[in-house]
Protein backbone atom coordinates (compact mmCIF):
# COMPACT_ATOMS: atom_id res chain seq x y z
CA UNK A 1 0.00 0.00 0.00
CA UNK A 2 2.77 2.39 0.96
CA UNK A 3 4.49 1.55 -2.30
CA UNK A 4 1.35 2.52 -4.19
CA UNK A 5 1.29 5.82 -2.38
CA UNK A 6 4.89 6.56 -3.20
CA UNK A 7 4.27 5.70 -6.84
CA UNK A 8 1.17 7.91 -6.87
CA UNK A 9 3.07 10.78 -5.32
CA UNK A 10 6.00 10.33 -7.70
CA UNK A 11 3.63 10.35 -10.64
CA UNK A 12 1.88 13.42 -9.31
CA UNK A 13 5.11 15.30 -8.74
CA UNK A 14 6.43 14.23 -12.12
CA UNK A 15 3.30 15.59 -13.71
CA UNK A 16 3.76 18.93 -12.01
CA UNK A 17 4.99 21.40 -14.51
CA UNK A 18 8.06 23.47 -14.14
CA UNK A 19 8.76 26.32 -16.43
CA UNK A 20 11.75 25.98 -18.72
CA UNK A 21 14.83 27.89 -17.75
CA UNK A 22 14.13 31.59 -17.74
CA UNK A 23 16.08 32.51 -20.82
CA UNK A 24 15.12 36.14 -20.73
CA UNK A 25 16.44 36.66 -17.23
CA UNK A 26 20.07 37.71 -17.02
CA UNK A 27 22.31 34.80 -16.14
CA UNK A 28 23.47 36.50 -12.99
CA UNK A 29 19.95 37.39 -11.86
CA UNK A 30 19.40 36.76 -8.19
CA UNK A 31 15.89 36.00 -7.10
CA UNK A 32 14.39 36.15 -3.66
CA UNK A 33 10.94 35.49 -2.32
CA UNK A 34 8.64 37.04 0.18
CA UNK A 35 5.44 35.57 1.53
CA UNK A 36 2.56 37.03 3.55
CA UNK A 37 3.15 37.99 7.15
CA UNK A 38 0.65 35.47 8.55
CA UNK A 39 1.71 32.31 10.32
CA UNK A 40 0.08 29.51 8.36
CA UNK A 41 -0.65 29.06 4.70
CA UNK A 42 -4.09 29.99 3.36
CA UNK A 43 -5.82 26.73 2.46
CA UNK A 44 -9.47 26.46 1.42
CA UNK A 45 -11.93 24.03 -0.04
CA UNK A 46 -12.62 24.70 -3.71
CA UNK A 47 -15.86 26.61 -3.92
CA UNK A 48 -18.51 26.85 -6.59
CA UNK A 49 -21.17 29.55 -6.67
CA UNK A 50 -23.17 28.23 -9.63
CA UNK A 51 -26.17 27.62 -7.38
CA UNK A 52 -25.74 30.83 -5.37
CA UNK A 53 -28.31 33.61 -5.38
CA UNK A 54 -32.04 33.59 -5.04
CA UNK A 55 -34.38 33.04 -7.90
CA UNK A 56 -36.32 35.84 -9.52
CA UNK A 57 -39.27 37.13 -7.53
CA UNK A 58 -41.69 39.98 -7.23
CA UNK A 59 -41.97 42.54 -4.47
CA UNK A 60 -44.90 44.83 -3.81
CA UNK A 61 -43.84 48.05 -2.15
CA UNK A 62 -46.20 50.00 0.12
CA UNK A 63 -47.44 53.17 -1.49
CA UNK A 64 -46.67 55.72 1.21
CA UNK A 65 -45.53 58.41 -1.17
CA UNK A 66 -42.15 58.76 -2.79
CA UNK A 67 -40.29 58.84 0.52
CA UNK A 68 -42.01 55.68 1.68
CA UNK A 69 -41.19 53.99 -1.59
CA UNK A 70 -37.51 54.91 -1.32
CA UNK A 71 -37.34 53.65 2.27
CA UNK A 72 -39.06 50.39 1.29
CA UNK A 73 -36.67 49.99 -1.63
CA UNK A 74 -33.63 50.57 0.58
CA UNK A 75 -34.92 48.12 3.18
CA UNK A 76 -35.55 45.50 0.51
CA UNK A 77 -32.05 46.00 -0.93
CA UNK A 78 -30.46 45.70 2.52
CA UNK A 79 -32.34 42.50 3.31
CA UNK A 80 -31.47 40.88 -0.03
CA UNK A 81 -27.82 41.95 0.23
CA UNK A 82 -27.60 40.43 3.71
CA UNK A 83 -29.17 37.19 2.51
CA UNK A 84 -26.78 36.94 -0.45
CA UNK A 85 -23.77 37.57 1.79
CA UNK A 86 -24.95 34.99 4.29
CA UNK A 87 -25.54 32.45 1.54
CA UNK A 88 -22.04 32.98 0.13
CA UNK A 89 -20.54 32.51 3.59
CA UNK A 90 -22.49 29.28 3.99
CA UNK A 91 -21.32 27.99 0.62
CA UNK A 92 -17.71 28.78 1.52
CA UNK A 93 -18.05 27.14 4.93
CA UNK A 94 -19.55 24.05 3.29
CA UNK A 95 -16.67 23.96 0.80
CA UNK A 96 -14.14 24.11 3.63
CA UNK A 97 -15.62 21.03 5.32
CA UNK A 98 -13.53 18.75 3.11
CA UNK A 99 -10.45 20.10 4.90
CA UNK A 100 -11.53 18.76 8.29
CA UNK A 101 -9.38 15.60 8.03
CA UNK A 102 -6.34 17.75 7.26
CA UNK A 103 -6.85 20.45 9.87
CA UNK A 104 -4.03 19.17 12.08
CA UNK A 105 -1.58 19.33 9.18
CA UNK A 106 -2.76 22.69 7.91
CA UNK A 107 -2.65 24.25 11.36
CA UNK A 108 1.08 23.50 11.50
CA UNK A 109 1.94 24.30 7.88
CA UNK A 110 3.65 27.67 8.00
CA UNK A 111 4.79 29.94 5.18
CA UNK A 112 8.33 29.30 6.36
CA UNK A 113 7.94 25.57 5.85
CA UNK A 114 6.34 26.18 2.46
CA UNK A 115 9.29 28.30 1.34
CA UNK A 116 11.86 25.83 2.67
CA UNK A 117 10.20 22.85 1.01
CA UNK A 118 9.70 24.66 -2.32
CA UNK A 119 13.07 26.38 -2.43
CA UNK A 120 15.60 24.67 -0.19
CA UNK A 121 18.86 26.51 0.52
CA UNK A 122 20.59 24.88 -2.44
CA UNK A 123 18.06 26.39 -4.87
CA UNK A 124 19.59 29.84 -4.46
CA UNK A 125 16.19 31.47 -4.04
CA UNK A 126 16.16 32.76 -0.46
CA UNK A 127 13.00 33.55 1.43
CA UNK A 128 13.12 36.96 3.02
CA UNK A 129 10.63 38.33 5.50
CA UNK A 130 7.37 39.88 4.52
CA UNK A 131 7.79 43.47 3.35
CA UNK A 132 11.60 43.21 3.21
CA UNK A 133 13.49 44.27 0.08
CA UNK A 134 16.60 42.54 -1.24
CA UNK A 135 19.88 44.43 -1.78
CA UNK A 136 20.16 43.20 -5.35
CA UNK A 137 18.39 41.17 -7.99
CA UNK A 138 14.67 40.54 -8.18
CA UNK A 139 12.05 39.99 -5.55
CA UNK A 140 8.90 37.96 -6.06
CA UNK A 141 6.39 39.07 -3.46
CA UNK A 142 3.80 36.35 -3.49
CA UNK A 143 0.46 35.70 -1.78
CA UNK A 144 -0.48 32.10 -2.46
CA UNK A 145 -3.91 30.67 -1.72
CA UNK A 146 -4.30 26.91 -1.93
CA UNK A 147 -7.47 24.96 -2.63
CA UNK A 148 -8.39 21.31 -2.46
CA UNK A 149 -10.96 20.08 -4.97
CA UNK A 150 -14.20 18.84 -3.46
CA UNK A 151 -13.36 15.26 -4.41
CA UNK A 152 -10.10 15.67 -2.43
CA UNK A 153 -8.09 14.34 -5.34
CA UNK A 154 -6.22 17.46 -6.46
CA UNK A 155 -4.78 20.71 -5.20
CA UNK A 156 -4.83 24.15 -6.78
CA UNK A 157 -2.78 27.24 -6.10
CA UNK A 158 -3.71 30.82 -6.96
CA UNK A 159 -0.45 32.68 -6.46
CA UNK A 160 -0.78 36.44 -6.76
CA UNK A 161 2.64 37.91 -7.34
CA UNK A 162 4.40 41.20 -7.77
CA UNK A 163 7.97 41.29 -9.10
CA UNK A 164 10.22 44.10 -7.92
CA UNK A 165 13.73 45.04 -8.96
CA UNK A 166 15.99 45.75 -5.99
CA UNK A 167 15.72 49.36 -4.93
CA UNK A 168 12.38 49.92 -6.60
CA UNK A 169 9.02 50.19 -4.94
CA UNK A 170 7.18 49.92 -8.24
CA UNK A 171 6.44 46.37 -9.34
CA UNK A 172 7.68 45.48 -12.80
CA UNK A 173 5.14 42.74 -13.14
CA UNK A 174 1.99 41.69 -11.32
CA UNK A 175 -0.20 38.76 -12.06
CA UNK A 176 -1.89 35.68 -10.65
CA UNK A 177 -0.62 32.24 -11.54
CA UNK A 178 -2.90 29.25 -11.10
CA UNK A 179 -1.50 25.74 -11.12
CA UNK A 180 -3.81 22.72 -10.93
CA UNK A 181 -2.30 19.40 -9.92
CA UNK A 182 -3.33 16.20 -11.63
CA UNK A 183 -5.74 14.11 -9.55
CA UNK A 184 -4.17 11.42 -7.41
CA UNK A 185 -5.38 7.95 -8.23
CA UNK A 186 -5.56 6.25 -4.88
CA UNK A 187 -8.18 4.29 -2.96
CA UNK A 188 -8.66 6.89 -0.26
CA UNK A 189 -7.60 10.45 -0.97
CA UNK A 190 -7.87 11.66 2.63
CA UNK A 191 -5.62 8.87 3.87
CA UNK A 192 -3.17 9.53 1.05
CA UNK A 193 -2.76 13.22 1.83
CA UNK A 194 -2.69 12.78 5.58
CA UNK A 195 -0.26 9.85 5.85
CA UNK A 196 2.97 10.49 7.78
CA UNK A 197 1.83 13.73 9.30
CA UNK A 198 0.48 15.06 6.05
CA UNK A 199 3.72 14.48 4.18
CA UNK A 200 2.06 14.19 0.78
CA UNK A 201 -0.09 17.22 1.35
CA UNK A 202 2.95 19.28 2.31
CA UNK A 203 5.04 18.04 -0.61
CA UNK A 204 2.45 18.59 -3.32
CA UNK A 205 1.52 21.99 -1.86
CA UNK A 206 5.18 23.01 -1.97
CA UNK A 207 5.54 21.62 -5.50
CA UNK A 208 2.57 23.68 -6.65
CA UNK A 209 4.06 26.77 -5.11
CA UNK A 210 7.45 26.12 -6.67
CA UNK A 211 5.87 25.61 -10.06
CA UNK A 212 3.90 28.83 -9.84
CA UNK A 213 7.05 30.77 -8.93
CA UNK A 214 8.99 29.15 -11.78
CA UNK A 215 6.25 30.24 -14.19
CA UNK A 216 6.57 33.78 -12.86
CA UNK A 217 10.36 33.68 -13.28
CA UNK A 218 9.99 32.52 -16.85
CA UNK A 219 7.31 34.98 -17.89
CA UNK A 220 7.67 38.06 -15.72
CA UNK A 221 10.51 39.62 -17.62
CA UNK A 222 9.50 38.43 -21.05
CA UNK A 223 5.72 38.56 -21.13
CA UNK A 224 4.29 37.07 -24.26
CA UNK A 225 2.05 39.45 -26.17
CA UNK A 226 -1.55 38.42 -25.93
CA UNK A 227 -3.64 37.78 -28.97
CA UNK A 228 -7.38 37.98 -28.43
CA UNK A 229 -8.08 36.11 -31.66
CA UNK A 230 -6.28 33.05 -30.37
CA UNK A 231 -8.69 32.49 -27.50
CA UNK A 232 -10.50 29.20 -27.32
CA UNK A 233 -12.32 27.12 -24.77
CA UNK A 234 -10.07 24.70 -22.90
CA UNK A 235 -11.42 21.62 -21.16
CA UNK A 236 -9.19 20.28 -18.44
CA UNK A 237 -9.30 18.36 -15.19
CA UNK A 238 -9.87 19.81 -11.76
CA UNK A 239 -9.60 16.71 -9.65
CA UNK A 240 -11.63 14.04 -11.38
CA UNK A 241 -14.09 16.51 -12.85
CA UNK A 242 -13.88 18.41 -16.06
CA UNK A 243 -13.41 22.17 -15.88
CA UNK A 244 -13.62 24.81 -18.60
CA UNK A 245 -11.63 27.98 -19.12
CA UNK A 246 -11.68 30.43 -22.00
CA UNK A 247 -8.07 31.27 -22.65
CA UNK A 248 -5.25 31.79 -25.05
CA UNK A 249 -2.79 28.90 -25.39
CA UNK A 250 0.85 29.56 -24.57
CA UNK A 251 2.41 26.09 -24.55
CA UNK A 252 1.48 22.45 -24.18
CA UNK A 253 3.67 19.61 -23.06
CA UNK A 254 3.45 16.31 -21.20
CA UNK A 255 -0.31 16.41 -20.84
CA UNK A 256 -0.37 19.91 -19.43
CA UNK A 257 -1.11 23.27 -20.99
CA UNK A 258 0.01 26.72 -20.01
CA UNK A 259 -2.69 29.20 -20.91
CA UNK A 260 -3.56 32.83 -20.32
CA UNK A 261 -7.17 33.28 -19.24
CA UNK A 262 -9.45 36.26 -19.85
CA UNK A 263 -8.20 37.97 -16.70
CA UNK A 264 -4.64 37.62 -17.98
CA UNK A 265 -3.78 35.01 -15.35
CA UNK A 266 -1.33 32.32 -16.31
CA UNK A 267 -2.75 28.86 -15.71
CA UNK A 268 -0.98 25.53 -15.80
CA UNK A 269 -3.66 22.89 -16.21
CA UNK A 270 -3.72 19.10 -16.63
CA UNK A 271 -5.34 18.02 -19.87
CA UNK A 272 -7.25 14.78 -20.28
CA UNK A 273 -4.89 11.91 -21.03
CA UNK A 274 -5.41 11.33 -24.73
CA UNK A 275 -2.40 9.41 -25.92
CA UNK A 276 0.60 7.73 -24.34
CA UNK A 277 2.98 10.18 -22.73
CA UNK A 278 6.28 10.87 -24.44
CA UNK A 279 9.28 9.18 -22.80
CA UNK A 280 10.68 12.46 -21.52
CA UNK A 281 7.43 13.07 -19.67
CA UNK A 282 7.46 9.77 -17.81
CA UNK A 283 11.18 9.43 -17.03
CA UNK A 284 11.43 10.11 -13.27
CA UNK A 285 14.83 11.73 -13.61
CA UNK A 286 13.73 14.17 -16.25
CA UNK A 287 12.73 17.63 -15.12
CA UNK A 288 8.98 17.98 -15.28
CA UNK A 289 8.13 20.29 -18.12
CA UNK A 290 5.16 22.33 -19.18
CA UNK B 1 -65.91 51.71 -15.24
CA UNK B 2 -62.99 51.37 -17.64
CA UNK B 3 -60.73 50.71 -14.68
CA UNK B 4 -62.99 47.88 -13.48
CA UNK B 5 -62.98 46.27 -16.91
CA UNK B 6 -59.21 46.56 -17.02
CA UNK B 7 -58.90 44.95 -13.62
CA UNK B 8 -61.26 42.17 -14.62
CA UNK B 9 -59.28 41.51 -17.79
CA UNK B 10 -56.01 41.45 -15.85
CA UNK B 11 -57.40 38.91 -13.37
CA UNK B 12 -58.80 36.78 -16.20
CA UNK B 13 -55.47 36.89 -18.01
CA UNK B 14 -53.70 35.78 -14.85
CA UNK B 15 -56.07 32.82 -14.45
CA UNK B 16 -55.85 31.84 -18.10
CA UNK B 17 -52.06 31.99 -18.01
CA UNK B 18 -52.24 29.25 -15.43
CA UNK B 19 -54.04 27.09 -17.98
CA UNK B 20 -51.13 27.19 -20.44
CA UNK B 21 -49.73 23.81 -21.41
CA UNK B 22 -47.14 22.58 -18.94
CA UNK B 23 -43.60 22.40 -20.28
CA UNK B 24 -42.50 19.09 -21.72
CA UNK B 25 -40.70 17.05 -19.07
CA UNK B 26 -37.40 15.34 -19.77
CA UNK B 27 -37.58 12.03 -21.62
CA UNK B 28 -34.65 9.66 -21.22
CA UNK B 29 -32.90 8.58 -24.37
CA UNK B 30 -34.49 5.42 -25.76
CA UNK B 31 -32.67 2.12 -25.50
CA UNK B 32 -29.79 2.08 -28.00
CA UNK B 33 -31.37 4.48 -30.50
CA UNK B 34 -28.36 4.19 -32.81
CA UNK B 35 -27.96 0.42 -32.64
CA UNK B 36 -29.01 0.03 -36.26
CA UNK B 37 -26.23 1.39 -38.48
CA UNK B 38 -26.77 3.60 -41.50
CA UNK B 39 -29.82 5.50 -40.30
CA UNK B 40 -30.30 8.88 -41.92
CA UNK B 41 -30.49 11.27 -38.99
CA UNK B 42 -31.33 14.91 -39.58
CA UNK B 43 -29.79 17.57 -37.39
CA UNK B 44 -31.72 20.83 -37.24
CA UNK B 45 -31.33 23.91 -35.13
CA UNK B 46 -33.49 26.92 -34.52
CA UNK B 47 -32.07 30.38 -35.13
CA UNK B 48 -29.47 31.09 -32.48
CA UNK B 49 -30.83 33.77 -30.15
CA UNK B 50 -28.90 37.01 -29.95
CA UNK B 51 -26.38 37.00 -27.11
CA UNK B 52 -27.83 39.38 -24.55
CA UNK B 53 -28.61 39.99 -20.91
CA UNK B 54 -31.86 39.11 -19.17
CA UNK B 55 -33.30 40.17 -15.83
CA UNK B 56 -35.94 37.66 -14.74
CA UNK B 57 -38.05 39.06 -11.94
CA UNK B 58 -37.85 42.59 -13.33
CA UNK B 59 -40.58 42.20 -15.93
CA UNK B 60 -42.65 45.27 -15.08
CA UNK B 61 -41.63 48.12 -17.38
CA UNK B 62 -40.24 50.42 -14.67
CA UNK B 63 -38.38 47.57 -12.96
CA UNK B 64 -36.99 46.41 -16.27
CA UNK B 65 -35.89 49.91 -17.19
CA UNK B 66 -34.12 50.27 -13.83
CA UNK B 67 -32.40 46.88 -14.22
CA UNK B 68 -31.39 47.66 -17.82
CA UNK B 69 -29.92 50.98 -16.73
CA UNK B 70 -28.06 49.49 -13.77
CA UNK B 71 -26.56 46.80 -16.03
CA UNK B 72 -26.00 48.87 -19.15
CA UNK B 73 -22.24 48.20 -19.29
CA UNK B 74 -22.79 44.50 -18.79
CA UNK B 75 -25.37 44.40 -21.56
CA UNK B 76 -23.08 46.29 -23.93
CA UNK B 77 -20.33 43.77 -23.24
CA UNK B 78 -22.60 40.72 -23.44
CA UNK B 79 -23.65 41.72 -26.94
CA UNK B 80 -20.03 41.48 -28.08
CA UNK B 81 -19.54 37.89 -26.89
CA UNK B 82 -19.24 35.27 -29.63
CA UNK B 83 -21.38 32.16 -29.73
CA UNK B 84 -19.35 30.30 -32.35
CA UNK B 85 -19.20 27.12 -30.30
CA UNK B 86 -22.99 26.92 -30.38
CA UNK B 87 -23.18 27.77 -34.06
CA UNK B 88 -20.94 24.78 -34.80
CA UNK B 89 -22.98 22.41 -32.65
CA UNK B 90 -24.80 20.79 -35.59
CA UNK B 91 -21.49 19.83 -37.18
CA UNK B 92 -20.18 18.49 -33.88
CA UNK B 93 -23.29 16.34 -33.47
CA UNK B 94 -22.80 15.09 -37.03
CA UNK B 95 -19.24 14.04 -36.20
CA UNK B 96 -20.44 12.05 -33.20
CA UNK B 97 -23.14 10.35 -35.26
CA UNK B 98 -20.65 9.43 -37.97
CA UNK B 99 -18.51 7.71 -35.34
CA UNK B 100 -21.58 5.68 -34.40
CA UNK B 101 -22.02 4.48 -37.97
CA UNK B 102 -24.98 6.70 -38.78
CA UNK B 103 -25.56 8.98 -41.75
CA UNK B 104 -25.95 12.51 -40.36
CA UNK B 105 -27.84 15.00 -42.50
CA UNK B 106 -27.08 18.53 -41.38
CA UNK B 107 -30.05 20.76 -42.19
CA UNK B 108 -28.58 24.13 -43.06
CA UNK B 109 -31.64 26.33 -42.86
CA UNK B 110 -32.68 27.46 -39.38
CA UNK B 111 -35.70 25.62 -38.09
CA UNK B 112 -38.73 27.75 -37.18
CA UNK B 113 -40.57 25.30 -34.97
CA UNK B 114 -43.54 27.61 -34.34
CA UNK B 115 -44.33 27.63 -38.06
CA UNK B 116 -44.56 23.84 -38.26
CA UNK B 117 -48.07 22.39 -37.97
CA UNK B 118 -49.10 21.01 -34.60
CA UNK B 119 -49.54 17.26 -34.37
CA UNK B 120 -52.52 17.49 -32.05
CA UNK B 121 -51.29 14.48 -30.11
CA UNK B 122 -52.27 14.73 -26.46
CA UNK B 123 -50.53 11.61 -25.18
CA UNK B 124 -47.77 12.00 -22.64
CA UNK B 125 -44.41 12.86 -24.25
CA UNK B 126 -46.04 13.13 -27.67
CA UNK B 127 -44.13 15.19 -30.24
CA UNK B 128 -45.79 18.61 -30.35
CA UNK B 129 -45.00 19.58 -33.95
CA UNK B 130 -45.17 17.76 -37.25
CA UNK B 131 -41.71 17.34 -38.73
CA UNK B 132 -42.82 15.13 -41.63
CA UNK B 133 -41.97 17.89 -44.15
CA UNK B 134 -38.33 17.57 -43.13
CA UNK B 135 -38.57 13.80 -43.18
CA UNK B 136 -39.72 13.72 -46.77
CA UNK B 137 -37.41 16.51 -47.95
CA UNK B 138 -34.28 14.94 -46.52
CA UNK B 139 -35.38 11.25 -46.44
CA UNK B 140 -34.83 10.98 -42.70
CA UNK B 141 -35.26 8.11 -40.29
CA UNK B 142 -34.87 10.30 -37.23
CA UNK B 143 -34.45 13.96 -36.46
CA UNK B 144 -32.40 15.71 -33.79
CA UNK B 145 -33.50 19.25 -32.96
CA UNK B 146 -31.57 21.87 -31.00
CA UNK B 147 -33.77 24.77 -29.88
CA UNK B 148 -31.95 27.41 -27.88
CA UNK B 149 -34.07 30.11 -26.31
CA UNK B 150 -31.54 32.12 -24.30
CA UNK B 151 -27.81 32.67 -24.65
CA UNK B 152 -25.99 35.30 -22.66
CA UNK B 153 -25.92 36.59 -19.13
CA UNK B 154 -28.82 36.49 -16.72
CA UNK B 155 -29.26 38.30 -13.42
CA UNK B 156 -32.27 37.53 -11.21
CA UNK B 157 -34.29 40.38 -9.76
CA UNK B 158 -37.06 40.86 -7.30
CA UNK B 159 -38.72 43.92 -8.79
CA UNK B 160 -36.01 46.62 -8.52
CA UNK B 161 -33.46 44.70 -6.45
CA UNK B 162 -31.01 42.08 -7.83
CA UNK B 163 -31.32 38.85 -5.84
CA UNK B 164 -28.14 37.27 -7.13
CA UNK B 165 -25.03 37.88 -9.14
CA UNK B 166 -25.18 37.63 -12.92
CA UNK B 167 -24.38 34.28 -14.45
CA UNK B 168 -23.56 32.95 -17.88
CA UNK B 169 -26.65 31.19 -19.18
CA UNK B 170 -27.66 28.91 -22.02
CA UNK B 171 -31.17 27.51 -22.06
CA UNK B 172 -33.40 25.70 -24.49
CA UNK B 173 -34.16 22.11 -25.38
CA UNK B 174 -32.80 19.26 -27.41
CA UNK B 175 -34.87 16.38 -28.63
CA UNK B 176 -34.97 13.40 -30.93
CA UNK B 177 -37.94 12.54 -33.11
CA UNK B 178 -38.35 9.01 -34.40
CA UNK B 179 -40.73 9.17 -37.33
CA UNK B 180 -42.11 5.72 -36.53
CA UNK B 181 -43.23 6.79 -33.06
CA UNK B 182 -45.44 9.73 -32.03
CA UNK B 183 -43.52 10.21 -28.76
CA UNK B 184 -40.16 11.91 -28.30
CA UNK B 185 -37.38 9.34 -28.36
CA UNK B 186 -35.34 11.71 -26.23
CA UNK B 187 -36.15 15.13 -24.76
CA UNK B 188 -33.59 17.12 -22.83
CA UNK B 189 -34.48 20.49 -21.32
CA UNK B 190 -31.31 22.59 -21.26
CA UNK B 191 -30.47 25.10 -18.57
CA UNK B 192 -26.84 25.82 -17.84
CA UNK B 193 -25.99 28.64 -15.47
CA UNK B 194 -22.41 29.36 -14.48
CA UNK B 195 -21.18 31.94 -12.02
CA UNK B 196 -17.99 33.95 -12.28
CA UNK B 197 -15.11 32.79 -10.17
CA UNK B 198 -14.24 35.61 -7.82
CA UNK B 199 -15.59 39.04 -8.55
CA UNK B 200 -17.98 39.42 -11.48
CA UNK B 201 -18.09 43.22 -11.58
CA UNK B 202 -15.04 43.89 -13.72
CA UNK B 203 -16.22 46.40 -16.30
CA UNK B 204 -15.67 46.95 -19.14
CA UNK B 205 -14.41 43.51 -20.19
CA UNK B 206 -16.03 41.44 -17.40
CA UNK B 207 -13.45 38.64 -17.80
CA UNK B 208 -14.76 36.46 -14.95
CA UNK B 209 -18.33 36.66 -16.16
CA UNK B 210 -17.29 36.22 -19.78
CA UNK B 211 -15.52 33.03 -18.75
CA UNK B 212 -18.70 31.90 -16.98
CA UNK B 213 -20.59 32.54 -20.22
CA UNK B 214 -18.19 30.30 -22.16
CA UNK B 215 -18.47 27.69 -19.42
CA UNK B 216 -22.25 27.71 -19.80
CA UNK B 217 -21.90 27.25 -23.56
CA UNK B 218 -19.51 24.34 -23.13
CA UNK B 219 -21.73 22.75 -20.48
CA UNK B 220 -24.73 22.96 -22.84
CA UNK B 221 -22.69 21.45 -25.67
CA UNK B 222 -21.49 18.59 -23.51
CA UNK B 223 -24.99 17.95 -22.15
CA UNK B 224 -25.91 17.08 -25.74
CA UNK B 225 -22.72 15.59 -27.11
CA UNK B 226 -21.73 13.29 -24.26
CA UNK B 227 -24.94 11.21 -24.12
CA UNK B 228 -24.83 10.94 -27.90
CA UNK B 229 -21.26 9.70 -27.81
CA UNK B 230 -21.88 7.11 -25.08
Amino acid sequence: MACHHIIALAALLAAMPAAPAAESVPADAVWSLSLPAGENIDFRGQVNFDKAGQGPGAMLYPTLGLAGFVVALAAHAAVVKGQIKEQRSEIEADADRILVPFRKTLDTFSYGELAERAFPAASGVPWIGSGARPQSGWLIASSPVFYMTQDQSALIIDNTVAVFQAGSEQPLYTNTVRVVSRAVEVENEAVFWQRNGGQHLREVTAALYRTSVEIVRAHALAPIASSAGAQRTFRYLEGKNEAVERAEPISEQCGRALIRNLRGWLMSIPLKRGRAAAPECTAPAAPPAL
Amino acid sequence: MTFRWGLLLAVAAAFLAGCAAPPQAAVSMGYRPFAEPGLRIGIAMSTLPKVDTSFPGAEWPLCHAAAALANAKLTAHARTLPADDLASLKDDIAEVLKLKGQVPVVIDEPLVVDKLPKTGHTARNAVARDYSSLQSKYRLDKLLVVELTEVGISRPYSSYIPTGEPKGVVSGRFYMVNFTDPAYEWYLPLLQQKSAQGSWDEAPAFPGLSNAYFQAIEAARQAILQPLAN
